[in-house]
């Protein structure tokens, strides 16, 4: 019966995954879960587990999967009305009613592949490997409005498309952690050092888009204003025209897996504080640093335009004049003009080193206990990348049965979304503890409606419960 | 207690699990219908061109007939060649071949040569033939004395025989005189009276007197032989003989004689027999008569080529050579001469490049060839008859004539131009409709005339459209103009018939989409008869040819002049299209308005689905009072709604109706110059249904 249970357990634990891969985003609710190593990796003085020793082995002891987006699927798609009421439409409208000014779609990947941490009297040092992808897709609303209402609206004025973003990457990160217990328990401050090794990235400086559209529509004109960054073990390509025309592949999989370039560094830092024996606060912030990719770096910087006018029939009249072009020449050569708007020529690729820096979170929150088994919380998570911000607030309450069954239920305001109800589980069976935590529970229940889903899962080998005091 | 919570933990993950709604997520269920409609704009084309391009640029191979003229007006020239080419030759039809004959040709009199027969008489003769009457001198005989006076006076006469004449054994004279000589060898002058006589008949034919001729001394008479006639042998008669007495003595000798020579001198015989002389005998002359067809008077032919053969005939037994001139035929200014013996073999003379003066007449100054011809008649050998009646023939023939010019009357003749029709040969007036009307147009007549024949042209030409209905050119007759003269080039004229001088305005106005017939005639001569000093001339390969020109040039007044063309469309994704605009944005020089209207057609049925409103498509250029040309600038647009292109949708044709009026709704000319510009963008505005 227990084997049959733990089959069960597993198994849902796989469709969980399954299911939640697709939607899912960073998870604070595992901020505050007791019994959990991995709130380390939030703030490294905070350890809201006790065991003497934690080891994390490659591919179990812990994956992230998270989406992150401005607008839910179902603005997009969702059943119609009437008799549409059984088909799911495209309801542009709504999809862009959703919208912000500046739209972001963001998934992120995280693996563990090697986890230690060992405690000592007043310190904890920890050590992990970890694999960290994430790919990012931003686009302003007004492309979408474009879209939908075309240029004809706007003759006589200039329709800004908005920035684009393309930002995706792919790193190994190797940690060192170190947290020391200060006044007498109250305090604990702890950092971590991360060496970085940039094994992919493609970074957006910049690409806008403008179109121009003349008062007697007699011109259309594109504007685009370019910087990507790129960097990949590939190279680029020219045609005879000196036009980028695709990559040559130079991917070996063991050096792009034990490769060292790109080498960057980072750092966490944070400090917990119990102000009283129920009231602690807690601080960190969390990947300061960047990655300077400096080997196989491309730089395609492109500011262009392109105005199309129609075809000029003005020599197009008599094939036997000697200035005669024909219909298909003047496309074709139009066809050449626009190539080279969108095309980057090889003057306007460059290998100069670029940085990346990291997404940098930060987190404030404190708890409130109402006794040794429970308490409630309340996380403030700021999140910056590129200029960009975004905050949520996440107010749990976290609970450790019989020592060995952790729960967290969550509520989080994010993402404009106010809907989030998060869960966090995690059960110790004998040295081994298997997790799960997602911020958005109701997800699961109407994807579509969903604007951040996340899970973490994974399970831990844990060693002793010495010191007590460490968990707070 | 740990079973409870792990009852809880597997609780709650099958709770969470069974909790995953992923309908949404069927997207079998996704309906295609996107409910999206953008509007885009977007420009099509733009050209910054002038007229004269667009019309290039849809000319195909069969309008080539636009032009532009010399003050940039596009004009429609048309030309239609040899609507009548006549060559000179079928004008006239000349002879290639002609016979003439003289006539039986008198030769008449014929020469002599001078005949001298001598008779000398002594005075023993004339003692012996007087019967004692001067018997008295015969006793003297030898002496010396003083010749005696005698005196003897007939009858009878003493008659004594001339030797025989040998050139002929008898002869009729016609012309000519015998001169009688008389030479007096005696010692005393003599008196001597007598004639000459034909012996066979006796009768006299000259009589002579010489008074008192003194010793020594001669003396001649001439007496007229004209009419008379004679043999070749004749006597002397004398009918007195006297002699004075010397009156000193002297030797008498009876064999003294005195000598009567008989010189027949100058003389033409009108028949006889007799030994001929050779001899010409000139002055002959006549003329062959031409005759053309239609009263036609010829003053003068140059010929490229032809042969003139003369045989002749000849009933006396003369022998000789006919030499006979054709003083108005020349070549290389020189008469053509050709000698031809009596009753001989023909001769052939050639003519090539012989000018031939046929007006030397001065009674019929034409159609006439003179000739003159002379006789050499050979000496003949003996005795022949001869009669100045007997007479020659001259036959002659002209064959292979071919004539290289002509002057002369060519009379008053009429040529009907055959009946003909052309099609003008352009799209353009397939494909139009409405009211039309051009300004100036102008259909010229191209004449190319190497005839110099006046001549007046009466031509009309006829305008027919599609239904049927004609109208005609009305033009008024005209003269043709002739070259100077026949060295000079041929003379190309023009004759315009335009407003002033014809119905060309409605002609046009038709239009004449389906053909323009033609017919008329041409009147030489309408002046009457020509004179020799200004004849009608004509080179036998040189014609009159008759090419037309329509000359139309766009100054149009037109009022909803209408167009169609009907283009097949393909079966595209038209599905899509909610809403279609398209946009013309124009600075239009041109002064013309074009409203343009679509129908959206089964080209196979015919049926109609839809149509587009009427809608202006270009806005006409401004024209002042001057005719000075402003541009305007317009922007028009073509808009399709749900309905109609629900017809698009359908169809598989579309039917382009463009509306062409001038300015002011079509009351005012436009005139279209080539250089006019159309600076326009065509933008397409459409909402599309995604």
């Amino acid at each position: 019966m227990k084997a049959k249970n733990i089959t069960i357990l597993i198994s849902g634990i796989i469709l969980l995954a399954a299911t939640i891969t697709t939607s899912a985003q960073e998870s604070t609710t595992m901020y505050f879960m007791k019994g959990m190593s991995q709130s380390t990796m939030y703030n490294p003085a905070l350890h809201n587990d006790s065991s003497a020793v934690v080891i994390g082995l490659p591919g179990l002891s812990g994956m992230y999967f998270g989406l992150n987006s401005d607008f839910a699927v179902n603005d997009l798609i969702h059943y119609g009305t009437g008799n549409m009421s059984d088909s799911l439409v495209i309801d542009i409208d709504g999809f862009h009613n959703a919208l912000k000014d500046q739209n972001t779609f963001r998934q992120n990947f995280d693996m563990s592949i090697f986890y230690l941490g060992f405690r000592t009297k007043n310190a904890f040092v920890s050590f992990s490997v970890n694999e960290k992808e994430s790919a990012q897709i931003g686009f302003a609303k007004s492309f979408i409005t474009f879209l939908k209402e075309g240029n004809a609206p706007y003759m006589g004025k200039t329709q800004d498309l908005g920035s684009f973003e393309f930002n995706s990457y792919h790193y190994r990160e190797y940690a060192l952690g170190y947290s020391q217990e200060l006044m007498n328990g109250r305090l604990s401050v702890g950092a971590k050092f991360k060496a970085l090794f940039g094994k992919f990235s493609l970074q957006t400086e910049n690409l806008n888009f403008t179109v121009e559209t003349a008062a007697d529509g007699s011109s259309v004109k594109l504007q685009t204003d370019m910087q990507l960054n790129f960097s990949a073990p590939v190279t680029p390509e020219y045609n005879e025209d000196d036009y980028f025309k695709g990559f040559e592949d130079n991917f070996e999989p063991s050096e792009y897996v034990l490769g060292s370039d790109n080498m960057g560094m980072a750092f966490d830092l944070g400090a917990v504080f119990k102000v009283t024996p129920k009231v602690t606060v807690s601080a960190s912030i969390i990947d300061i640093g960047k990655i300077p990719f400096k080997t196989n770096v491309y730089n395609v910087t492109k500011n262009e335009s392109y105005t199309w006018e129609g075809l000029d029939f003005s020599n197009s009249m008599d094939d036997t004049d000697p200035n005669y072009i024909s219909a298909d020449d003047m496309m074709d050569e139009e066809m050449e003009k626009l190539k080279a708007v969108v095309k980057p020529k090889r003057s306007e690729i460059s290998s100069n080193a670029f940085d990346m820096n990291l997404p940098t979170k930060v987190f404030i929150g404190g708890t409130y206990a109402l006794n040794s088994k429970l308490n409630f919380g309340l996380l403030d998570r700021l999140y910056m990348y590129n200029g960009e911000t975004a905050n949520s607030i996440t107010v749990s309450a976290n609970a450790m049965l019989g020592n060995f069954f952790s729960v967290t239920g969550s509520y989080s305001a994010m993402n404009g979304t106010y809907d989030n109800l998060g869960l966090g589980l995690a059960m110790r069976l004998g040295f081994l503890q298997l997790y799960m935590a997602s911020d958005n529970l109701m997800a699961l229940s109407d994807p579509a409606k969903a604007q951040a889903v996340n899970v973490r899962f994974g399970l831990n080998i844990l060693f002793g419960r010495k010191y007590q005091n460490f968990v707070h | 207690m740990k079973k409870f919570y792990y009852k809880l933990l597997l609780v709650t993950l099958l709770f969470i699990a069974n909790s995953c709604n992923l309908d949404n997520f069927d997207f079998g269920k996704l309906s295609d219908d996107v409910n999206i409609s953008p509007e885009f704009v977007m420009p099509l084309a733009s050209a910054d061109i002038t007229i004269w391009d667009i019309i290039e640029s849809v000319n195909d191979e069969n309008d080539t007939l636009l032009k532009v003229g010399d003050n940039d007006v596009i004009k429609i020239v048309y030309t239609e060649e040899g609507i009548y080419d006549y060559q000179v030759r079928d004008l006239l039809d000349l002879p290639q071949q002609k016979s003439f004959s003289s006539g039986n040709k008198v030769i008449g009199n014929i020469s002599l040569d001078n005949v001298l027969v001598n008779k000398e008489v002594s005075l023993r003769d004339i003692t012996d033939a007087v019967n004692g009457n001067i018997d008295n001198i015969i006793p003297l005989d030898g002496t010396v004395n003083v010749f005696p006076a005698t005196s003897y006076v007939g009858p009878p006469p003493a008659v004594y025989a001339v030797p025989d004449i040998t050139d002929f054994t008898s002869v009729k004279f016609a012309k000519g005189n015998v001169e009688i000589t008389l030479q007096n060898n005696l010692p005393v002058p003599i008196t001597m009276e007598g004639g000459l006589i034909n012996r066979q008949t006796g009768l006299g034919f000259a009589a002579f007197s010489f008074i008192n001729l003194g010793p020594g001394n001669t003396e001649t008479i001439t007496v007229s032989m004209v009419g008379k006639t004679i043999t070749n042998q004749i006597d002397f008669r004398m009918t007195k003989f006297e002699t004075a007495s010397t009156g000193f003595p002297a030797l008498i000798n009876l064999n003294d004689k005195f000598k009567l020579s008989m010189n027949f001198k100058d003389v033409e015989i009108s028949e006889g027999n007799v030994k001929t002389d050779l001899q010409v005998i000139s002055g002959f002359s006549g003329s062959f008569d031409f005759t053309f067809e239609d009263g036609v008077k010829v003053f003068e032919a140059i010929l490229k080529g032809g042969f003139l053969d003369i045989t002749s005939s000849n009933n006396s037994q003369l022998t000789g050579t006919i030499n006979l001139t054709f003083p108005q035929m020349k070549k290389n200014g020189n008469p053509v001469q050709v000698a031809i013996p009596f009753s001989g073999s023909p001769n052939t003379v050639g003519l090539s490049n012989a000018v031939i003066n046929l007006a030397s007449d001065i009674n019929t100054p034409y159609n006439k060839v003179p000739y003159t011809y002379s006789i050499t008649v050979n000496a003949s050998s003996g005795y022949i008859n001869y009669n100045s009646t007997n007479f020659l023939t001259l036959n002659v023939n002209l064959s292979n004539l071919d004539y290289k010019s002509i002057k002369g009357d060519f009379g008053n003749k009429n040529i009907t131009i055959d009946n003909g029709s052309f099609n003008l040969d352009t799209e353009f007036f397939d494909k139009i409709s409405g009211n039309f009307k051009l300004a100036n147009p102008e259909l010229q007549l191209i004449l190319t005339n190497a005839i110099g024949v006046p001549a007046e042209v009466d031509a009309d030409f006829i305008a027919q459209n599609k239904s049927g209905q004609t109208v005609s050119l009305n033009p008024v007759p005209f003269r043709l103009a002739t070259p100077a003269s026949l060295t000079s080039p041929a003379v190309n004229q023009t004759i315009t018939f335009d407003k002033t001088n014809s119905n060309i305005v409605n002609f046009i106005a038709l239009p004449p989409s389906e053909s323009i017939s033609y017919s008329g005639n041409i009147r030489f001569n309408p002046d009457g008869a020509v004179s020799s000093a200004n004849p009608n001339f004509i080179d036998l390969d040189s014609s009159l040819k008759i090419d037309l020109g329509v000359e139309l040039p766009f100054e149009l007044q037109v009022k909803d002049l209408t167009f169609e063309d009907t283009v097949k469309i393909g079966s595209g994704d038209m599905d899509m299209i909610k809403s279609a605009e398209l946009i013309v944005n124009a600075i239009n020089e041109i002064p013309l308005d074009i409203d343009v209207q679509l129908f959206f057609i089964d080209t196979i049925s015919g049926q109609q689905y839809s149509s587009s409103a009427k809608s202006k498509l270009l806005t006409a250029a401004q024209i002042s009072t001057a005719g000075v040309i402003t541009p305007v600038t317009s922007s028009n647009s073509i808009a399709l709604d749900e309905n109609e292109l629900a017809g698009l949708k359908k169809a598989n044709g579309i039917v382009f109706k463009g509306m062409i009026s001038s300015p002011e709704n079509g009351t005012k000319t436009a005139v279209i110059y080539s250089n006019s510009k159309l600076n326009m963008n065509v933008v397409i505005k459409s909402k599309i249904d995604l």
